[in-house]
């Protein structure tokens, strides 16, 4: 299986993991980080409605070129590896 | 907090509209730009913003210019699904341009213009490169096992002896023992339910391991109610992988034979860059 960055789920998990993890910087230059955990629950409740992540027009130019680039590594392997 | 952020708040007219902040720079991720001399990303950031880079010896950060952070009170959570999608697609160009990024989180905003960023950087340089170096040709990958506990209940009887004998005894006792025996039933049921979840949240750990740089388990804290399952599903585990992107394949190989195994259905995403493993820094 491939994973995948444009379905529904994967983008709860994006918002969960964006709004709660990623470095932390710690400085006097630096005003803020996110600190919005309840927004994050109720994003994923939103988001959750949702068919998928597309309808957002986020990831269409992502998702193209990655199925480009796979469609043409399966075009380079030899027969017998292809799906 | 520290000096500037309480005299930020204190500026701030809109505090849900987040801090007004003096030349700030929005701060999507770091780089290694050693392999991309001059190279620049063509991304349009969060609003829109015009998103460039900063150059500090082997490290370079991508900003965009602003003069407020963002509110954490949005007036709509589409507004905010929209600018973190947004700093995801920076932080995506970001990584095919120059390689696996630090990946900071969501609104975090450097005061003092270019100048703050990289005597920022500066300060930190050798920590920063050391976790550029370590990430490299690295990607986050999330899986998220789910099980049909109706299937695996429906078969318990044939499985497990102390199940089959609780059920003989069922019918042959009165209403009242019927009763406790029922109870009993539903406790041995739980139990083998929940080893079972043990076993395959074990399953899939050694799965993906070969695999993993670094593995660290999650929470499973998205509720049934947050995300609906067509198909009834129980999420039972969520791991974070970190793993060469080159075993990307490799990774969704082990899974397919896992899930062909042990009757159970995985969520794949990535390829993330590093959040759950990027290091914090001072």
């Amino acid at each position: 299986m491939k994973p995948t960055k444009d379905d529904t789920h994967a983008i709860v998990e994006l918002l969960d993991v964006l709004l709660r993890e990623g470095a932390v910087i710690q400085a006097d230059v630096v005003v803020t980080v996110a600190d919005i955990p309840l927004i994050g629950i109720s994003l994923r409740a939103t988001i959750a409605g949702m068919t998928t992540m597309t309808e957002y027009g986020m990831f269409e130019q992502w998702d193209t070129t990655h199925r480009r680039r796979t469609s043409a590594d399966e075009r380079t392997k030899p027969p017998s590896e292809r799906r | 907090m520290s000096k500037h952020s309480t005299d930020a708040a204190a500026r701030s007219e809109k505090p849900n509209d987040g801090q007004e902040v003096t030349d700030g720079r929005y701060l999507y991720c770091l780089v290694d730009p050693t392999a991309a001399e001059g190279a620049e990303i063509t991304a349009r950031g969060v609003e829109d913003a015009p998103v460039y880079v900063v150059r500090e010896r082997g490290v370079a950060a991508i900003v965009h210019d602003c003069e407020r952070t963002y509110g954490t009170e949005p007036p709509d959570t589409d507004l905010l699904t929209q600018r973190v999608l947004r700093h995801q697609q920076v932080v995506d160009a970001a990584s095919e341009v120059f390689g696996t990024p630090l990946p900071m989180r969501f609104n975090t905003v450097f005061e003092g213009g270019n100048a703050g960023v990289t005597g920022w950087i500066r300060d930190q340089y050798d920590r920063i490169r050391g976790g550029l170096c370590s990430f490299a040709g690295t990607r986050e990958y999330r899986i998220s096992l789910l099980w049909d506990p109706t299937s695996f209940e429906d078969g318990a009887e044939d499985r497990d002896g102390k199940l089959r004998k609780i059920q003989q005894r069922q019918r042959q006792a009165g209403t009242g023992k019927a009763f406790l025996l029922e109870k009993q039933y539903d406790k041995r049921l739980r139990e083998l339910k929940s080893e079972r979840r043990t076993e395959l949240t074990a399953a899939l750990k050694r799965t993906v391991e070969p695999t993993a740089r670094e593995l660290q388990e999650q929470e499973s804290n998205v509720s049934p109610s947050e995300t609906p399952d067509p198909a009834d599903r129980e999420q039972i585990a969520r791991v974070a992988v970190l793993a060469d992107e080159t075993d990307e394949a490799e990774l969704g190989s082990r899974l397919d034979r896992l899930v062909e195994r042990d009757g159970v259905s995985v969520r794949f995403t990535g390829p993330w860059p590093p959040y759950t493993f990027a290091p914090d820094l001072g």
